[in-house]
């Protein structure tokens, strides 16, 4: 059966701009599962919009719909689809606009839950779940009224890898059941044979394959030598501790005394939800109710803003730190507060081939490009420690070869950077591994082990 | 002023507790005196007294309102008379509350760490009060906005809007 069809679809955001979707043919039927792969920004997204029938403008071209489609479509962040409290007042959210009776409800939330793997009771609040039982209870919320055609934007970044094994299996299911699958994603490989046309997005057209991106050969660590940094001088040091908020229960242990030294790249990996972020605040002396811990960072116990340009920290969605008129003043702004040379900003930009955005505003940037502004304007304050949070979520290969390109130059001036990430990390790409797992923090860099970043 | 008197009567008649209220009356009392007495010194402090009887009055209605009446009467009430619609966009708005509260606080931090002059210490003095408002009250309106577009995008994919009969989802109910 065929449910949708795109014939001559063109579409755009601004008259003065390339049309973002020109000339663009796409057949879905019952049972099929597309990936649509292509760089950031070149209407994925807009195209998941358009076959939902959400686009807020306009579009030319023919769209056949079969009279019996629903489409449900999960967006990127499960955190901002949340419309209510509990986990089943938000499922039922559809169910009570579509006016299916109460007490029919119940069961249908019940059996969507089942549907997604989620085993949780439905008065769960929705502030408990992790990130990826979040995602699941979003595909819960569109499954419960039945849709035909389920649209996807992007799972496998948010996920960490159980939450993309969970949702291969629930994939696989529904797949099995007739229900067609459109999803915009760089990763097929991540949902393997579940696959059934691949396509990339250029220049506005569908044409099949898979997007790679001609990227520069990056360079490796072993091949740069830091520039006389004192390799010995300890910037970071965790004593064994157990990480607990106060009235809560342990979220991992340390049993091991860790450190960071000058000219290093540490990379602290675990699932979403073990405590990565509230440990990189501690460290910043920005978490509260966590008590005192045996951190000291530059000699001295972590405090909100006793390190001035010394100790930088990214958080995730490093976008809303931007509040600038440009992106030149926006990088200048530490600068001047901290009395560094204003010139260090145009340098930055420079080396990043990114002066031609310095009188942008960056509030009009892509996602993207915000990301590499607010960590580019921590950079160029030269840090002796850098924190990151999860400093490659949601960025294409291009963004993350600039935010590789920063840290390893950080690295050569003797920076020490702690960076966090939900998924494994190349030994080639960092000096030191530690990982939260199974409730323990430990470093596990064994020479014999070779991950790969994916 | 005889509405309020009468509402205080009937709710202090019912046995419902005023403290709580004059506790808050009292503690805006000291505050908006001391404000008063700092900005325009001894003579204003009558208009400041007026204030904090015109604040306290506005919430006796309130008062009454919550303490006499259950929650569960209030909400049917509210339904009754709004839109749905407009529930929902009252609903989502409360429910936005704790995010935002957090958003404040870990923007208010990044800014402390990028050198902002807006620590405690640096806002005594009233200069460095617009760099509060534009290193920290302008992101977080910009991702009020992006939010709330975002959510209201969430809730059309789920059909909000689309059919006249609107039902609810059984909150209170026996457990099966």
């Amino acid at each position: 059966m065929q449910l949708i069809e795109l014939k001559g679809i063109h579409f755009g955001y601004d008259t003065y701009q390339a049309a973002v979707l020109d000339d663009l043919n796409l057949v879905v039927n019952h049972g099929e599962c597309h990936c649509i792969s292509g760089a950031t920004g070149c209407g994925k997204s807009s195209l998941l919009h358009l076959i939902a029938g959400e686009l807020c403008r306009p579009f030319e071209g023919e769209m056949t719909r079969h009279p019996a489609l629903m489409v449900g479509l999960v967006m990127q962040d499960p955190n901002v689809q949340v419309l209510r409290q509990s986990v089943g007042a938000e499922i039922a959210f559809a169910l009570e606009n579509l006016g299916v009776p109460s007490n029919e409800m119940l069961d249908k939330v019940q059996q969507a839950l089942r549907r997604v793997g989620l085993y949780v009771s439905i008065d769960t609040p929705i502030d408990v779940l992790s990130l990826g039982q979040k995602y699941r209870l979003m595909l819960a919320a569109q499954l419960v009224f039945e849709p035909n055609l389920l649209l996807l934007d992007e799972p496998w970044t948010q996920l960490d890898n159980h939450g993309v094994q969970e949702l291969y299996f629930v994939l696989k299911e529904l797949l099995r059941d007739g229900v067609a699958i459109v999803m915009v994603e760089h990763q097929p490989q991540a949902f393997g044979q579940l696959v059934s046309h691949l396509w990339q997005l250029e220049r506005g057209k569908l044409v099949a394959g898979l997007y790679q991106p001609s990227r520069p050969h990056k360079q490796r660590l072993a091949t740069l030598v830091a520039r006389g940094v004192d390799a010995t001088e300890q910037r970071l040091l965790i004593s064994p501790h157990r990480f607990q908020f106060s009235a809560d229960s342990v979220l991992f242990r340390c049993t091991e005394s860790l450190s960071v030294a000058a000219g290093e790249i540490v990379a602290l990996v675990g699932d979403n939800g073990t405590g990565k972020s509230s440990f990189l605040k501690a460290l910043a002396g920005m978490q509260a109710d966590i008590g005192q811990l045996p951190f000291l960072v530059l000699g001295k116990r972590p405090k909100l803003g006793i390190f001035g340009a010394n100790l930088c920290l990214l958080l995730q969605r490093p976008n809303r730190q931007l509040f600038e008129p440009t992106v030149l003043t926006e990088m200048q702004f530490s600068l001047r507060r901290f009395r560094l040379p204003l010139s260090r900003a145009e340098r930055m930009l420079h080396q990043l081939s990114l002066s031609h955005l310095s009188m942008a505003s960056p509030h009009k940037l892509s996602y993207g490009q915000q990301h590499i502004i607010a960590l580019a304007s921590l950079a160029c304050l030269q840090p002796k420690v850098l924190l990151l949070d999860d400093p490659f979520a949601g960025l294409d290969s291009l963004h993350c070869d600039k935010v590789w390109q920063l840290l390893l130059e950080l690295r050569q001036r003797g920076c020490a950077i702690l960076l966090t990430s939900h998924r494994e990390m190349s030994y080639a790409d960092v000096d030191r591994i530690w990982y939260i797992e199974s409730g323990y923090l430990a470093d596990r860099t064994a020479p014999t082990i070779q991950a790969d970043a994916g | 002023m005889s509405i309020n008197a009468g509402l205080i009567a009937h709710g202090l008649l019912l046995k419902k507790k005023i403290t709580m209220l004059l506790r808050l009356a009292a503690v805006q009392f000291i505050t908006t005196m001391g404000l008063y007495y700092l900005f325009y010194g001894e003579s204003q402090l009558l208009d400041g007294a007026v204030v904090v009887l015109r604040v306290l009055l506005a919430m006796l209605p309130g008062w009454w309102l919550s303490s006499t009446q259950s929650p569960e009467r209030l909400a049917e009430v509210l339904s009754w008379l709004l839109p749905h619609k407009w529930a929902f966009v009252i609903a989502a708005s409360l429910s936005l509350l704790p995010f935002m509260s957090q958003e404040l606080k870990e923007i208010y931090q990044i800014q402390c760490m990028r050198g902002a002059r807006i620590t405690p210490k640096a806002l005594r003095n009233p200069s460095n009060w617009p760099e509060f408002i534009y290193c920290v009250l302008l992101p977080l309106l910009i991702q009020l906005l992006k939010l709330s577009k975002q959510m209201a995008l969430s809730a059309k994919l789920r059909h909000f809007g689309r059919g006249d009969h609107v039902t609810h989802w059984p909150s209170t109910r026996d457990d099966k």
